[in-house]
């Protein structure tokens, strides 16, 4: 399955596979944020987590609602098997670049 | 803090735009968001930061693909509108094809209804790109005059003209153009009717009339000089080289030095001749300046301006100068406006217009027109389409069942209106060619106009039967779409199908009172030109025939025709008896009280050919030279307060610094139109003044006498054109107004009349076959 894994997916997916049963929305944008240091807008980060799912990488279901949200639902995600073979492939891929790479790239001396 | 307020409006608007589709875990986290930033950092910026992330999800793909998801069907939201289109176009054909006998009366209904439409279309377009050939067209203005008698008048004093030429700077060009320039006598052995403007020779520069021979700078410069059109040279001069000839006008004998290609009829002007202005300059100046500037008949004040000329600052100027020549004047004010080439045609009424003339006004009368008949055909769509509801609700309520939203059965049913209207376009257009020469030739400025069916045309065509589609189309469209799929599914009493049927009175009702409107107009018409022509006038116009005198000696016209054998008498007038006359003054002997008086000069003979019934006191007689006597009518003698017809006889009334007797008084007779009261009128007596003869014939064989005088007349005048006329075709043709007016209501009562009764045709098969199965069933 030749998919293109873009570099903010294999992030999505990658933060949600660290936060293990709470991701979802707020904690995936607040989890990116400070690792990356840098603001995502919401629209984007839904905007690739609805492309994850139609590609079969993410699954999702509706979690309970807390107080703090209005009452509202969480919807939360979880990686697929493809979306596992998604990301090894990337890992892979970039192991072996890593590997046959014929300057050192390695910052220490 | 515990329960901080979302801002409404995007919160809102978010709820509205994503609509059923599911985003409450979007909103949630949005909300949490909130929450927390505005014990951060405070209620505005968190209204802020929330303001941001409703905005981004809005065009975010997550909202296109969840909104996708909760549609109904996967086209809903599609990308692409055409699929759906196609789709509506595919049913639509199928229910036309299925419903053939209402598809076929739809269409002929709005193809009779749309004609009419169409011939104004064109008409309008025609008219609005009147004056396009003239390259100077941009910078072209006329001075139009609105005096304080509330006329408004598309001339303006030659002074003003004068005045602007010789004071004010910077105009490139002042025309000045007066109208009295026509041939008194008709042209010798041509009798055409002729007549042109006295311009200024930068007339030939200013507007583009491009010459075929001679240059159009020094045409015009010797005053002697006139330049003609192609149509009006090759009619007296046939194929012969009209360069250098003489014609000859009203003030003498002109050469022609230029030929001017015709012109095209979409021209706000209309002329046959051109000569120089300064052959009526010098007659001006023996006026005075208060009179000149009252003087407003026939002259005409062009301006040919620079590129991007201060109109404004001229305005000001022509205002300054109505202010400065009406001050000494107390009954007379008037006012001067710009008035630029192409507001001219279409533009406001004026009075004195140069030429063929299309208001606003005239477009708004035929516009409304056209809108009477197209209505009525629309509303035919709408009753028959509303009234099948109940045929056509189940297939609704299956479509919206299957998931179909309101405004694709919106659509659909629009789409379906356009087919039927784009091709009832095509009957109408047929109708429209059949019509048109006749409309051509009913109006008289129409004559003038180019009524073709070009490409960008036949586009306006298209556009309109696409607007008429959708009007037809609306309601019906409105009403289906709103149908719930359970009630016409199961289509039990289908209280919701016939909520139109108030819609559907109203509209029938209009329908068949704008045909009692036409009907009545027709009748009302109908009658009043019968009355018209029935009418006992006074005198006796059976079998009178009228011959133009051109130069022929009256003497010699009344012996030789008398010696026809089918002539019973020959009299002389200045003019046809009952089509108006000139109007003078007149006074009696030893008052100073004078009179409006309408006159026409006679023979001795005229009384008695005419049959007008003579009260008192004699004839003329034949035999005297000059102007001695007139015959007055009742009228007039009520007027000079004569007791009796005998009293008046040998009194002396004062006309045109002449003396005249009294000697005869004649019962009053209409010399005016029908619905004037007979004013104040008496004959004269000039032989220098008669332009027809009066011919009284009895004869079984019109032709063959006509014939005999046509040889004797050629005998009497060298060859000379013979016109004859019967003073009762005369008549009707003075009629004719009445006789176009019956024409064009007829056709449009024609019109309104069959598209009802289409309508009604398809209310009745309709309901006709919907009984039918109740019958059946009860049977």
């Amino acid at each position: 399955m030749k998919t293109y894994l873009g570099e903010f997916e294999e992030l999505v997916l990658l933060t949600i596979a660290t936060l293990g049963e709470e991701a979802y929305g707020v904690a995936i944008k607040d989890s990116i944020e400070q690792r990356c240091d840098r603001s995502i807008s919401i629209g984007a980060l839904h905007s690739t987590i609805t492309r994850l799912e139609e590609k079969k990488f993410l699954r999702s279901w509706v979690g309970g609602a807390t107080a703090e949200r209005g009452g509202r639902s969480k919807r939360y995600y979880d990686i697929t098997k493809d979306g596992k073979a998604a990301l090894s492939t990337a890992k892979s891929l970039r192991d072996e670049l890593w590997a046959e790479a014929k300057i050192n790239l390695s910052l220490q001396k | 803090m515990s329960n901080p307020q979302l801002p409404r409006l995007p919160e809102f608007f978010f709820n509205w735009y994503c609509g059923n589709a599911g985003v409450d875990d979007l909103r949630g986290d949005m909300e949490e968001v909130f929450r927390r930033n505005v014990v951060k950092i405070g209620h505005r910026k968190a209204s802020f930061i929330y303001y941001r992330q409703v905005f981004s999800l809005l065009f975010s793909y997550a909202i296109r693909k969840r909104k996708k998801n909760a549609s109904y069907h996967h086209y809903t939201s599609s990308s692409n509108p055409f699929d759906m289109f196609g789709n509506y176009l595919k049913v639509a054909m199928r229910n036309l094809f299925r419903y053939r006998y209402f598809t076929i009366l739809n269409m002929t209904g709005l193809a009779i209804g749309m004609s009419i439409s169409l011939l104004f279309i064109t008409l309008f377009v025609s008219v609005t790109d009147y004056d396009e050939f003239h390259v100077n067209k941009e910078n072209i203005y006329r001075i139009i005059t609105h005096t304080n008698t509330g006329k408004d008048l598309a001339s303006a004093p030659a002074i003003l003209g004068e005045k602007l030429k010789a004071e004010y700077p910077g105009i490139k060009e002042v025309v000045q153009i007066d109208r009295s320039l026509y041939s008194d006598e008709p042209l010798p052995k041509h009798n055409i009717p002729m007549f042109g403007f006295f311009a200024d020779p930068s007339f030939l520069t200013t507007f583009t009339f491009p010459l075929v021979a001679g240059d159009a700078k020094t045409a015009l410069s010797d005053p002697r000089s006139v330049v003609l059109t192609e149509w009006l040279a090759k009619n007296i001069f046939g194929d012969a080289d009209p360069m250098g000839k003489q014609v000859m006008l009203n003030n003498g004998y002109y050469q022609v030095t230029g030929i001017m290609k015709n012109f095209p009829p979409n021209c706000h002007m209309s002329f046959h001749a051109i000569a120089p202005y300064s052959n009526i300059r010098n007659a001006q100046e023996d006026v005075s300046v208060t009179e000149a500037w009252t003087q407003l008949s026939s002259h005409y004040v062009y301006l040919q301006l620079e590129d991007g000329y201060d109109l404004a600052k001229l305005q000001q100027y022509l205002d300054k100068v109505a202010g400065e020549a009406y001050q000494s004047n107390p009954d007379f004010k008037a006012t001067f406006q710009l008035q630029a080439l192409g507001d001219i045609t279409p533009g406001p009424e004026l009075d004195n217009s140069i030429g063929p003339q299309w208001s606003y006004l005239s477009f708004a009368i035929s516009g409304g027109l056209a809108l009477l008949i197209l209505l009525p055909a629309c509303f035919n769509y709408t009753n028959i389409s509303i009234a099948r509801a109940l045929k056509r609700s189940k297939e609704i309520g299956l479509r919206k069942t299957l998931g179909s939203l309101s405004r694709q059965i919106f659509a659909q049913f629009i789409a379906e209106t356009v087919i039927v209207t784009v091709v009832s376009l095509i009957g109408a257009c047929a109708i429209f060619f059949i019509i048109r020469s006749e409309f051509q030739s009913l109006m008289v400025n129409a004559s003038a106009l180019d009524l073709s069916l070009t490409f960008g045309r036949f586009l306006y065509f298209l556009l309109f039967a696409i607007v008429t589609g959708f009007l037809a189309g609306v309601f019906p469209a409105l009403h289906f779409s709103r149908l719930n799929p359970i009630d016409a599914i199961k289509n039990s009493k289908p209280s919701k199908a016939f909520s139109g049927v108030k819609l559907r009175k109203a509209l029938i009702i209009f329908q068949f009172t704008l045909c009692l409107f036409f009907i009545l107009s027709l009748v009302i018409f109908n009658k009043q030109y019968r009355y018209a022509m029935n009418f006992d006038l006074g005198f006796n116009e059976e079998n009178l025939l009228d011959v133009d005198l051109y130069q022929v000696n009256p003497e010699v016209v009344t012996n030789e025709f008398s010696k026809l054998p089918f002539v019973q008498k020959v009299s002389m007038s200045s003019g046809t008896m009952g089509h108006g006359v000139p109007m003078g003054w007149t006074s009696l002997e030893g008052s100073k009280d004078s009179t409006e008086v309408f006159y026409m000069f006679v023979d001795g003979n005229f009384i008695d050919n005419m049959g007008v019934k003579l009260l008192a006191g004699k004839t003329f007689d034949n035999g005297k030279n000059g102007e001695t006597s007139v015959i007055i009518n009742e009228t007039l003698m009520k007027r000079f307060s004569f007791a009796g017809p005998s009293e008046a006889i040998g009194q002396v009334v004062h006309v045109d610094s002449l003396s005249l007797n009294i000697i005869g008084v004649i019962k009053d007779f209409h010399f005016w139109q029908l619905h004037a009261p007979p004013g104040n009128f008496f004959f004269r007596s000039n032989p220098e003044k008669y332009r027809l003869a009066n011919i009284k014939v009895v004869t079984n064989d019109v032709q063959g006498s006509l014939e005999v005088m046509e040889q004797t007349w050629g005998k009497i005048s060298n060859g000379g054109l013979f016109t004859a006329r019967f003073l009762s075709e005369a008549t009707a043709m003075a009629f004719g107004n009445y006789i176009t007016l019956l024409k064009i209501f007829g056709f449009l009562g024609l019109l309104a009349v069959s598209i009802s009764c289409l309508g009604l045709l398809g209310m009745v098969v309709y309901t006709a076959e919907s009984k039918k199965k109740l019958w059946v069933q009860a049977g």
